[in-house]
């Protein structure tokens, strides 16, 4: 099995995916199919979204978006893994890892799909707006993690046939986990930024620390609404 | 016969089953702690694709190492933010492939054997995907006889396989125990050279002791003929 058909699998028969992960079934293969794969797909939306201002700009945000996604999901995994455990989950590591990968992959896969409206906006916008940009993506980034963590939430719920009584706290505690990954992944965005970088201002890697993810949306929510006015 | 030849095949599950390490179509193991596996470089397209994959695997690297040049950057501060994070990041790069690498090759090595039977797997897959468009080619004339021979030879190829898979996993995994085996063989030898070697010892000291009492008794039948001889003599003066 090739590393495509790994992820041509999670989109076909999520079923038989989800159970291959439930029964260890080529862990590692699914593993490494899904880094290689959410990362390239990443990466492709990232340098779409980063030739809105420059070329460097796009080497770097094809750099910095997969980095976001997947960084997000190591940082957050432990916590995730040992409060399961800790409240009787039997799934390894490897396990809990293959489950968020497979979200991360379902995100990277869904942002490929918008990948052709982003470009749309890109070539269309007439005066590089970038505040317009910036909330399309905001947009679209909501909307896919939205879908990829009820795709976690689906895959990951414990079974219902299960007798254990502590499987209301473990979907407690994805629940939670869900809305730490939210926190930590803005946050990590902000850290990152710029990802779009601004027409017609100078190439930086990365912008001096400042505020955070929420200031930032709010920011370009007034800059529209003072346009408008 | 199509439907005979499917249950000769050897799954991807089976072959973990047997050798309990996970196969795909390149890599032993996941590229995760895996192994390459080389032998399937044979076209240059083939090797592009590695390289791509290659080059990929660096990129994603580079890019996990993200938060050692923001650390950094932090750190050092005075040389410039973006210079101190991208040479760290390179740097951190750099040695992780060199890791990585070191890795594989030595795994590589544990698994020369493993990797000699995935291609003897893959013959033996040819051979039947060869019979399969056979028989399909022979249908096309008129019904199929099959071949109860043919079938048994693929059988017990399969079977040889299956054997070879299931001995080099316990060769790889008690690998500890062979080698405690042979310093016990080893030890054994030893032993063996001691004990004869004190053996020789003993019958040496025997040697010695018999030797040490046939002087002493030649030196006491000296002395006892030297005494008569002397006695005679002194009688014959008298």
């Amino acid at each position: 099995m090739s590393y495509l058909d790994v992820f041509v699998e999670l989109l076909k028969d999520r079923k038989t995916f989800l159970d291959e992960i439930h029964n260890q079934v080529q862990l590692k293969t699914k593993i490494s199919a899904l880094l290689i794969c959410s990362f390239a797909c990443f990466a492709f939306y990232g340098a779409i979204i980063g030739a809105f201002s420059s070329p460097q700009q796009a080497i770097a945000s094809a750099v910095k978006l997969p980095a976001l996604y997947l960084l997000t999901l190591i940082v957050c995994l432990p916590a995730l893994y040992i409060f399961n455990v800790l409240f009787g989950s039997t799934k390894s590591i490897a396990q809990h890892f293959t489950y968020v990968l497979s979200t991360a992959a379902v995100i990277a896969l869904l942002l490929c799909g918008f990948a052709p409206v982003t470009l749309f906006f890109l070539i269309t916008i007439t005066n590089r707006d970038y505040s317009f940009f910036l909330l399309l993506n905001v947009a679209i980034f909501a909307l896919t993690g939205v879908f990829g963590v009820s795709f976690l939430h689906q895959a990951m719920r414990p079974d219902t046939e299960e007798t254990d009584s502590n499987v209301k706290i473990r979907t407690k505690i994805l629940r939670l986990w869900l809305v730490l990954y939210g926190f930590v992944g803005s946050q990590l965005g902000w850290t990152l930024r710029p990802f779009f970088g601004a027409y017609a201002e100078k190439f930086q890697v990365f912008r001096p620390h400042s505020g955070n993810f929420l200031t930032g949306v709010w920011n370009a929510i007034a800059n529209i609404m003072m346009g408008a006015g | 016969m199509a439907v005979d030849l499917q249950g000769l095949n050897l799954s991807a599950r089976e072959i973990e089953q047997l050798s309990g390490l996970e196969v795909s179509d390149r890599w032993v193991g996941g590229m995760l702690g895996g192994v390459y596996r080389f032998s399937h470089l044979q076209s240059p397209m083939e090797w592009v694709g590695w390289l791509f994959f290659e080059g990929l695997a660096g990129v994603m690297l580079f890019s996990f190492t993200l938060p050692i040049g923001l650390g950094m950057a932090r750190l050092l501060p005075i040389f410039g933010e973006t210079r101190v994070m991208l040479v760290s990041m390179g740097v951190s790069t750099v040695l992780g492939m060199a890791v990585w690498y070191g890795y594989r090759l030595r795994k590589g090595r544990s698994l020369q054997t493993f990797m000699h039977l995935l291609d003897e797997i893959d013959q033996y897959h040819k051979v039947l995907q060869a019979v399969v468009v056979l028989d399909q080619l022979a249908t096309v004339r008129g019904p199929v006889l099959q071949s109860p021979e043919r079938l048994e030879a693929l059988q017990i190829t399969r079977d040889c396989l299956v054997t070879g898979l299931r001995t080099e996993r316990i060769m790889r995994e008690r690998g500890g125990f062979f080698a405690q085996l042979q310093d016990g063989f080893e030890h054994l030898d030893q032993s063996l050279a001691l004990l004869k070697a004190s053996e020789m010892q003993v019958q040496a000291d025997e040697y010695a002791t018999i030797l040490q009492q046939s002087l002493l008794i030649g030196e006491r039948v000296q002395q006892e003929l030297y005494q008569l001889m002397t006695e005679g003599r002194s009688h014959h003066v008298l």
